[in-house]
């Protein structure tokens, strides 16, 4: 399979937010990251996705098949609000999955919590943030899942915590047969496991394409005020203006064009939405 | 097992940490305060079965609070499993509630060594078992359209709105106690066709109810 999720034409509309015929592919055997600001439409695409919401029109196909009941049983779910009950042990968590996954491997979860330290009768409520993430991790991965969907996972996470969890995604994409579609906005998280990005922004999909292309294809440009010429007011992006001068995101092919005075920077994926968004902005 | 009978089970789990011991207590001491008001053994067997109705909407409010409609969504459950489980999760509680309360009644009648009949209990049985099915046939459609908070209040309307109705009409059916005579008399005469009647009566609101909540839990969104 080459696709582990093919979106096409997928809307969405609320009062107040719109998803527009967003169309893009998560690629199998590889992390792809799914980034842009809050309200976006990041959590609004998963929810399509994993049939929480009814789209308006489009279609979703996740690992092949369009039923999402059908495929969810493959898929390990990681979302930002832990879904399970409160007053549940880890040990309660076990045993409801283990009456639904056919595939439910207890030893592994076990081991799992184990691993991150989570005692088998603490009841979620008292766990921290991420030690919740972490049950839902420790469930994602001891399903045989083939992939993981994760919305948010290490926001308001320690960097420890957040690491842990990069590396345990890391260690699933290594058999091939898994893909990860990871959301967030904490993009360094990205910038170190990610293989490919969609990026979205006011409900439309901007890149879909492999991380180091999108790192790639923009560079930040510095310099004094009287430095911005005709091609930087018409091509610059999120153009920021201070009292001692400019900066700029500019697609890589302009850059020849460019004085060679100025002086130009690499961008991360945090940059790149940052300028994205202030330019819809204005 | 199929899908179905795990979801009774997951029904019955996800109440499980609110099932305690004291709340037993306290349902057992309320039934034979009750029943020392009343001097009815019978009494027992509806207030258990009042209380199990608290059981019967414990799934909403805890799903609710929880965001556990998505977690059946990612078990792979399909809408309409979680709707019929979730009434025969209902008519379980009924009926054991109702059974408990069976237990204590005759257990009662034995202590203080008055008469008992299994029979009779067992026909109160089955009448609060139809009176109670019938107010979550009305609870569980608003439960599934709207959540446990925004319809609890409506939700609990029939618990007012039952004993009114019986006052009043029983009221109404004094007043016109020689034009119903025939009528009643009748009922007397042919009591399995009345029964009969009431069952099917019964039956369609069941059905009725499933299929409001099946229509209503299809379009949320989680």
């Amino acid at each position: 399979m080459k696709n582990a999720i093919e979106i096409s034409d997928l809307t969405k509309k609320y009062n107040d937010f719109t998803l527009e015929n967003i169309s893009f592919n998560v690629q199998a055997g590889y992390i792809t990251g799914f980034i842009g600001p809050n309200g976006a439409g990041k959590t609004t695409t998963l929810k399509a996705i994993l049939g929480m919401i009814h789209s308006d029109s489009g279609y979703i196909k996740v690992l092949g098949d369009n039923n999402a009941l059908i495929t969810n049983a493959e898929i390990g779910i990681v979302m930002d609000n832990s879904f399970f009950v409160e007053d549940w042990t880890s040990a309660d968590v076990e045993k409801v999955m283990r009456l639904f996954y056919s595939n439910w491997n207890s030893v592994q979860f076990y081991e799992y919590l184990k691993r991150f330290n989570i005692g088998l009768t603490k009841k979620i409520r008292d766990l921290s943030r991420g030690m919740k993430v972490k049950v839902m991790l420790a469930t994602a991965l001891s399903h045989d899942a083939k992939l993981l969907l994760l919305d948010e996972p290490t926001s308001g996470l320690d960097p420890v915590a957040r690491e842990e969890i990069c590396e345990l995604l890391s260690e699933f994409v290594g058999d091939e047969s898994h893909s990860v579609f990871f959301s967030t906005h904490i993009t360094s998280d990205l910038e170190r496991i990610a293989d490919y990005i969609v990026f979205i922004l006011n409900g439309r999909i901007l890149y879909q394409g492999t991380k180091d292309e999108l790192l790639e294809s923009y560079r930040l440009v510095k310099g004094g005020l009287n430095e911005i010429d005709q091609t930087l007011q018409e091509h610059a992006i999120g153009l920021r203006k201070f009292p001692t001068g400019f900066e700029a995101m500019i697609p890589v092919a302009l850059l020849d064009s460019l004085s060679p005075d100025l002086l130009i920077e690499s961008v991360d994926l945090d940059q790149i939405i940052i300028f994205m968004n202030k330019e819809e902005r204005q | 097992m199929n899908t179905t009978q795990r979801f009774i089970i997951l029904d019955f789990l996800t109440i499980k940490p609110y099932v305690t011991f004291k709340n037993m207590i306290i349902f057992i001491a309320a039934s034979l305060f009750i029943y020392y008001g009343t001097q009815t053994s019978y009494t027992i067997i509806g207030t258990m079965m009042g209380f199990g109705s608290l059981y019967v909407s414990y799934p909403f409010a805890v799903g609710e609070k929880n965001g556990i409609d998505a977690l059946y969504l990612f078990l792979g459950i399909k809408r309409k499993t979680v709707i019929i489980g979730r009434y025969l999760y209902a008519l379980i509680i009924d009926i054991s509630l109702g059974l408990i309360g069976i237990l204590m009644s005759v257990g009662v009648s034995l202590l203080f060594g008055r008469e008992y009949s299994l029979i009779e209990n067992l026909i109160v049985m089955g009448a609060m078992l139809m009176i109670f099915t019938l107010i979550q046939c009305f609870q569980l459609p608003l439960y599934f359209k709207l959540g446990y908070t925004k319809s609890k209040f409506s939700a609990y309307l029939p618990f007012l709105v039952i004993p009114a109705l019986i006052i009043i009409l029983g009221q109404f059916f004094g007043n016109l106690k020689n034009t119903l005579l025939p009528i009643a008399t009748w009922i007397v005469a042919h009591p399995y066709i009345i029964i009969g009647f009431i069952i099917i009566v019964w039956l369609c609101l069941i059905m009725l109810s499933v299929l409001l909540s099946v229509r209503y839990y299809e379009k949320r969104e989680f």
